[in-house]
Order: C-alpha cells, then sequence, then structure tokens
C-alpha cells in the first residue's frame, strides 16, 4: 500500500520540517531526501525547495502542525499520485525517460528525486526505500496515471522481460 | 537588392573571419531584411558590421510555421531577460520547444521586450511611409505564405533596452562595436528571418542604419569544430573582449554538473548535480569541500620597487611581510574607494603576486608606477595559473598525506594562517596558501592549468572517504556570508571605502604615503555608512539592495548589501551597511522586504560575521 503525500511549504518550511524531523532535515538540498519515524511510523521526507518539502507518511500530518502556529500550509493535492516500482525498473525506467537541464538521469543515488518525463508525461522520479525495500517512487499527475500505468506495462515491463 | 549571397569562401574583410566551414553567407543591406533556411544543428552567426546596429531575427519550425519564438515562454523558462549562452540559452516556441540556442554572444545586451520596429511607430513620430523591419519581415516572409501582421515580435539582437526601477523600458544606442555577433544552433530545421533595422529617427541604431552579416556554418561535427559556448566580457575600453573560458578544473567539474554560470569570465558551477548547495555547504562546514576559484586574476610584480608599489597602492603595511606571508587588504583609489580586494603574497622584496578579482588591477598597478616613476614590471599570469581551494575542517587531514614542501622544514601543521610554501601534491608543483573564502580552515592551490586534472582527481579521491564534496557558486555565497566576507559589487565598488565596506582593519594609516590617504583620513573620522551583521526576527531571507529602516521608523539608516539563510545558525542573516549612529552591536532596526512597507522584519546588529565572528575556525 502506498503511503500518503502530504505537501508543506511556507516561510516557515524548514522550521516547521525540523520540528518534525530533526535537524537532519536541514541537511539535505533539493531533491534530497530521508528516510525516517513519526508517531512510531515510517516516513519519507523530500525537500523540494528551500522551504517545501513533500511527506511520504501512512497517517495524518494534521495533528502534528496545527499546534505549531506556523506560517505554513499543509495539502494533501488531489490531483496528484503516487506509484512504487520495484528497483530492478531503475534502468529500464531511465532509459526511457528524458530530463531538463542541468538535472540528470544516469546514476541517480539512493534518496534523490528528479523531475523527468517519461514518453512525454511529467513525473517526479524518486529513489528511496519503501517499507525498508529499495523501491522507485513515481508522482505524476493523477490525469496521467492510468496512461503512466499502460506505458510501464507495456513497453518498461516487456523491455525488462 | 536586399541581399547578397555566398555559398564559398568568404571574401568580407570588414568583418571578423569566419569561426568554422561556412555553407551560407549573407550580407543584408542597411534598412532591409532578408528570410533564409537553416537545418538542424547549423549554426547561426549574425554580425554587426560597423557597430550599434541592431538586426531584429523571427524563427520558425520549417515544418510548422505556427511554432515561432516566443519571448514570454523564452523569458518564463529562463528567468532571465534574455538568453546567454550557458544553462539558460534557449529561445523556446509556444509548444515550449526550443528553436534555437545562443552558443557565443559577444555583446549581451538584447531586446525580447518590444516589437521589430513598425510602421506605427514612425507614423507616431511623424514619419508617415518610414522603412521598418515589421514591413520588411511581412515583405520577405510572403512567399512561405505567412500573413503579413502590423507588427512582428522578434528577438532584437544588439537592440539596447532594459526595464528601470519605475517599470519604464528604456532604449539607448546599441552597445555592440563592430564585428560584435551573436552565435546559434539551429534546435530544429528553420525558416528565419533577419533584418538590417533601418531606424534612423532615434538612437538604436546610432542613428545611421548600417549593414548586417549571417553566416550558416555547417551542422557536421566531423568537418566543423565543437562551437565553445561563451559570452563577450569587456571590463574597459582598452582592453579586447574576453570570451568566457574554462579553468584548468572545467573539465572535471563538467562530468559532475551542467550548472555552469559565467563568473567573472570563467564558467564555474553553481552546483553539482545529485548533491545542491545545502548538501555541499554542509560539507564545507562539517568535512571539508573542493572549489575551483581561477577566476581570481593573478599578477606578478617584480623589480626594484615592486615593495615600493604595493606599500603605496595597497592598503596594508607590507613591511611586516616577509617572504612566505600574505595579507588582505585592498587596492585604492584616490578618493579612498576600493579598486579591488586581494591578497598580496610576498616571494621578496623585489617579487609579490597580487591575487585579486579583475583583470584591470594590473593595469592600475601600471599606471601608478608610471606616475611614480617606480621601475617595477607587472604581468598578468592568469592563464598561466588556476587555484583550487580544498576548504573544511577536514581539509588538513586529506591534504597531509598528498603533499611534501621543497622546504623541507616546513610541515603542513606548521603551515601557519596566511603562510604559503612551494610544494608538491603528489607529483604536482603547486604553491600552497593558508587562505580562503569560507570562514574554515582551509588551503588554495595555484598550480600550471596543465596540472588541473592531475590535481583535482587526486584530491577528490583523497577526500571521498572524509565525506569530501566538489562545492559551487550557491554554496560557496551561503557560507562567505555567514563569514563576513566582501564581494566585489555587492559590499563593495570603486566608490565604497574600506571603512564603509567593513574592512578598515586592513588600512595602515601609519604609512608615510598610501594611495587616498588624505580622503581616508577624513573618511575615517566620518564614514557615511559602516557595515554590519544583521540577523532577522523571521525565516524570510532578505535581499540585496533592501533598505534598513530606524526601528519603528520611516526614514532609512542603510541597506542590505548580501544576505543568506545561514544553515549552521539556523537564522537568516545579512551583511549590510548603516549609518554610524546605528552600528552599535544589539541595536534594533527594521528590514523592509517586499516594496519596503508591505513587511518589515526586526532585526539585530551584530559583527559582520555572523558565523565564528573571532575567526577561530581559520586559525586553528
Amino acid at each position: 500500500m502506498n503511503n500518503a503525500l502530504w505537501d508543506m511549504a511556507g516561510v516557515d518550511g524548514l522550521a516547521v520540517a525540523k520540528y518534525l524531523f530533526g535537524e537532519e532535515v536541514g541537511y539535505l538540498a533539493p531533491f534530497q531526501s530521508m528516510e525516517t519515524s513519526l508517531g512510531g511510523q515510517d516516513c519519507s521526507v523530500l525537500r523540494l525547495c528551500d522551504r517545501n518539502f513533500r511527506i511520504s507518511y501512512p497517517g495524518s500530518l494534521q495533528a502534528f502542525i496545527e499546534p505549531l502556529q506556523a506560517n505554513i500550509w499543509l495539502k494533501q493535492f488531489d490531483w496528484l499520485t503516487s506509484m512504487v516500482l520495484p528497483d530492478h525498473l531503475f534502468s529500464t525506467i531511465i532509459s526511457h525517460a528524458t530530463v531538463r537541464p542541468p538535472h540528470r538521469l544516469k546514476t541517480i543515488p539512493n534518496h534523490q528525486a528528479v523531475p523527468a518525463q517519461l514518453q512525454g508525461i511529467a513525473i517526479l522520479l524518486w529513489r528511496h526505500p519503501h517499507q525498508r525495500q529499495s523501491s522507485l517512487e513515481l508522482h505524476i499527475a493523477q490525469k496521467d496515471l492510468k496512461i503512466l500505468e499502460k506505458v510501464i506495462a507495456t513497453d518498461i515491463t516487456e523491455a525488462v522481460q | 537588392m536586399a541581399c547578397s549571397i555566398v555559398l564559398s569562401s568568404p571574401t568580407y574583410k570588414d568583418i571578423p573571419a569566419p569561426l568554422g566551414q561556412i555553407v551560407a553567407e549573407y550580407r543584408i543591406d542597411p534598412g532591409t531584411a532578408i528570410s533564409y533556411p537553416v537545418t538542424q544543428g547549423q549554426y547561426i552567426q549574425i554580425i554587426d558590421v560597423s557597430g550599434a546596429q541592431c538586426s531584429d531575427f523571427l524563427a520558425f519550425n520549417a515544418n510548422d510555421y505556427t511554432q515561432e519564438i516566443d519571448s514570454t515562454v523564452t523569458r518564463t523558462l529562463n528567468g532571465v531577460t534574455n538568453p546567454q549562452a550557458g544553462l539558460h540559452s534557449k529561445y523556446f516556441a509556444q509548444s515550449m520547444q526550443p528553436l534555437v540556442e545562443v552558443i557565443q554572444d559577444t555583446c549581451g545586451r538584447h531586446d525580447s521586450f518590444f516589437l521589430a520596429c513598425t510602421r506605427r511607430y514612425y507614423e507616431d513620430a511623424g514619419y508617415p511611409g518610414h522603412p521598418s523591419c515589421s514591413d520588411n519581415f511581412n515583405q520577405v516572409l510572403a512567399e512561405y505564405g505567412l500573413a503579413a501582421r502590423p507588427g512582428w515580435p522578434a528577438i532584437n539582437f544588439f537592440y539596447n533596452t532594459q526595464v528601470d526601477c519605475h517599470g519604464t523600458i528604456l532604449s539607448e544606442e546599441s552597445w555592440s562595436r563592430p564585428g560584435d555577433y551573436v552565435l546559434l544552433q539551429a534546435h530544429q530545421d528553420l525558416l528565419c528571418a533577419s533584418s538590417a533595422c533601418p531606424d534612423d529617427i532615434d538612437p538604436a541604431n546610432g542613428w545611421q542604419p548600417t549593414s548586417i552579416h549571417v553566416r550558416i556554418y555547417e551542422a557536421n561535427q566531423a568537418t566543423n569544430k565543437v562551437f565553445a559556448r561563451a559570452m563577450g566580457q569587456r571590463v574597459a575600453a582598452d582592453f579586447p573582449l574576453r570570451l568566457t573560458q574554462d579553468s584548468a578544473f572545467t573539465p572535471c567539474i563538467r562530468k559532475l554538473t551542467d550548472d555552469l554560470v559565467d563568473y567573472n569570465g570563467f564558467w564555474v558551477p553553481n552546483s553539482f548535480a545529485y548533491q545542491g548547495d545545502q548538501a555541499e555547504y554542509w560539507a564545507l562546514r562539517q568535512r571539508s569541500a573542493l572549489m575551483d576559484l581561477s577566476a581570481l586574476r593573478k599578477f606578478e610584480v617584480t623589480g626594484p620597487n615592486a615593495f615600493a608599489l604595493l606599500q603605496y597602492a595597497f592598503s596594508r603595511n607590507l613591511e611586516k611581510l616577509t617572504p612566505g606571508r600574505s595579507g588582505y587588504g585592498c587596492l585604492l583609489n584616490p578618493h579612498g574607494g576600493i579598486v579591488d580586494d586581494g591578497i598580496v603574497f610576498c616571494f621578496s622584496l623585489t617579487h609579490y603576486r597580487y591575487v585579486g578579482n579583475c583583470d584591470t588591477d594590473g593595469d592600475w598597478l601600471q599606471r601608478i608606477a608610471q606616475r611614480q616613476g617606480w621601475t617595477v614590471e607587472i604581468e598578468a599570469v592568469s592563464d598561466r595559473i588556476h587555484n583550487l581551494a580544498l576548504q573544511g575542517p577536514n581539509s588538513r587531514d586529506i591534504l597531509r598525506p598528498l603533499i611534501t614542501f621543497a622546504d623541507p622544514t616546513i610541515t603542513l601543521d606548521s603551515l601557519g594562517y596566511f603562510r604559503f610554501a612551494v610544494a608538491n601534491v603528489r607529483d604536482i608543483p603547486v604553491l600552497l596558501s593558508r587562505t580562503g573564502y569560507t570562514g574554515e580552515l582551509g588551503y588554495e592551490m595555484f598550480v600550471h592549468p596543465e596540472h588541473g586534472a592531475n590535481l583535482w582527481n587526486p584530491l577528490m579521491q583523497a577526500g571521498q572517504p572524509a565525506g569530501l564534496l566538489p562545492l559551487g557558486m550557491k554554496a560557496l555565497d551561503r557560507a562567505r556570508i555567514e563569514a563576513g566576507l566582501l564581494a566585489s559589487g555587492y559590499e563593495f565598488d570603486d566608490l565604497t571605502s574600506p571603512y564603509q565596506s567593513g574592512i578598515g582593519w586592513t588600512v595602515s594609516m601609519k604609512k608615510p604615503d598610501l594611495m587616498g590617504k588624505a580622503a581616508l583620513e577624513k573618511i575615517r573620522q566620518h564614514p557615511p555608512r559602516v557595515a554590519v551583521g544583521l540577523v532577522l526576527e523571521s525565516n524570510e531571507m532578505a535581499a540585496y539592495g533592501q533598505n534598513i529602516y530606524a526601528h519603528g521608523e520611516r526614514w532609512r539608516i542603510g541597506q542590505i548589501t548580501s544576505a543568506t539563510f545561514s544553515p549552521v545558525l539556523n537564522r537568516s542573516i545579512a551583511m549590510a551597511q548603516v549609518v554610524p549612529d546605528y552600528a552599535q552591536t544589539g541595536t534594533v532596526v527594521d528590514v523592509g522586504l517586499l516594496d519596503g512597507i508591505k513587511r518589515r522584519v526586526t532585526a539585530t546588529v551584530g559583527p559582520l560575521a555572523a558565523f565564528d565572528p573571532t575567526k577561530s575556525r581559520v586559525r586553528v
């Protein structure tokens, strides 16, 4: 089962992220991520910009944020969804994908994301552990999900086979 | 006849030699326009023959004329007013697909806000019937079935416009000189049109329209060399055009990032792939980082009066600078302004090296020597000496096993702050200097460019186990602001004194004679502003040029010169210059964010270096 995606941003975005996930989150550069836990549950934190974060978390973050009275917003976008793929598809996915400079696709390390395009579909390609397994998480617009599933089921999976 | 076409060898003597194998060539007569095909991969060189001549440019996808260059799309995707060679170099169509890319540009000032000149412009100015670029384009594009337009949204090369602080788009005479050019590469098969603008009723073309020359170069790299990406830079009227160049280390750096920018005439990394500035910053503060500082300019100052010259022109007292020592300070002008900041290295009383930021520093020193009648030779050696900086608390440990000194009595651990020595890193000869621009323990290695990769690679390998990362300009800027280190154009220029910019401590007023001494005496007593550090009571970042107000008041007391969010302090910080009455540590002031009215953020005055103000880390 996929975790829910929570997006958080604002003037105090970094301060709140540090409060929730510790100082380590301040060491991340945009598109780097870390694995941690919150309220006893596993949690993945991806930094998207200086003060923008995306959190993959099974529960609700609302209760953690509300008492802080911080200058941020916390949202779950109904137009955004994710797909988790086994890590062995990684090389095939990137061989079909493109990126715009200065992003690069080859040798994406673990705990790193890259905005990319897969056969014209915009994706955020995020390499990080999922349920403690190496995996590849794709964030895509909800409207593109079925098309992307088809692309992966045909082009990508067949290429692997 | 609007143009002549030459498909063979060039015969034009009034323009620079071709850059490569020409496949077509067009001379556009003054006040006319042409259309021409270009295939994907070919290069288009648009040359201003006589100088100060605008050339409006259109490009359409040859297979779909609805796809033409769109300036708004281009500005949006690049985040700059006009594309420049490098990362933000492409002109895009409405489809957001690139049509052409800037490969070289020797002028650097073009327009993407205005239409190509129109009939209406001339009519409104009292010149009904005056030829216009738009009408000329209508004529030459009609044969392709492109409908006439009253005005074409062109890229107006060499047209000098800018948006001022009031939002007005100003235009003036073109900056371009005879032979200036823009070199583009076609990303698709194109139909192009270029003009030699007929505007003679304002200064845009220097009141006298002249010719434009267009060359098309072969795309095939087997027969044509790859044209290096470069921007042209002119630093003084009597200095040659300088094109952006690679340093000795850039080939290694390009393997690690595509995010390079022109900095002071060199391609330097902004940040590295899969790292980013925060990761690079933390590597510097906690472990170590390697950075290319070859854009610094180096000058050998030699001769019997070398000491006298620098003792007069440079702010520090060089009497204390014995061989093997260096000192930070600034070159001064007669009214006490900073010509440049830099470091003087003493090899002997007749041999010094000045390392600064500007190509013109050597010329300035030469002029002073001539006026004083001193016998000194000043040689620009920047092309022979490139430099890497290894900085961070682990830098000494990384370097120790790699380095051997020419003088066996010197060890890395005994090399003090602002000391230097001749050494070898592995078998590469370097000048090792314990200096830096980060506020951390660190070393700079000056090396001949032929050894670039042989120095970069072993250092990266040796540092890897200790977590060393290459460091880009974004992280370096964050670190230098924390450390209160000045940047030219931000903290100082030639109208700013050392007392205002925060380096009054480098001025030795005890010297009997010093450039600008009389002016500096007065400024020292009553500096108009002084440099301070600010810590903001907000997570928002300030920015260069924002105003600082007395707390709760409407009147200004100073301005921000540099600002960042300090990861190590977890605070938004700034370097600022304020009137002396508000420079006391602990003074509370207001920083005007946005328009200065909508949001004011309280800040507290402190030392210029918000991080480690006692410099304990660099002296360790």
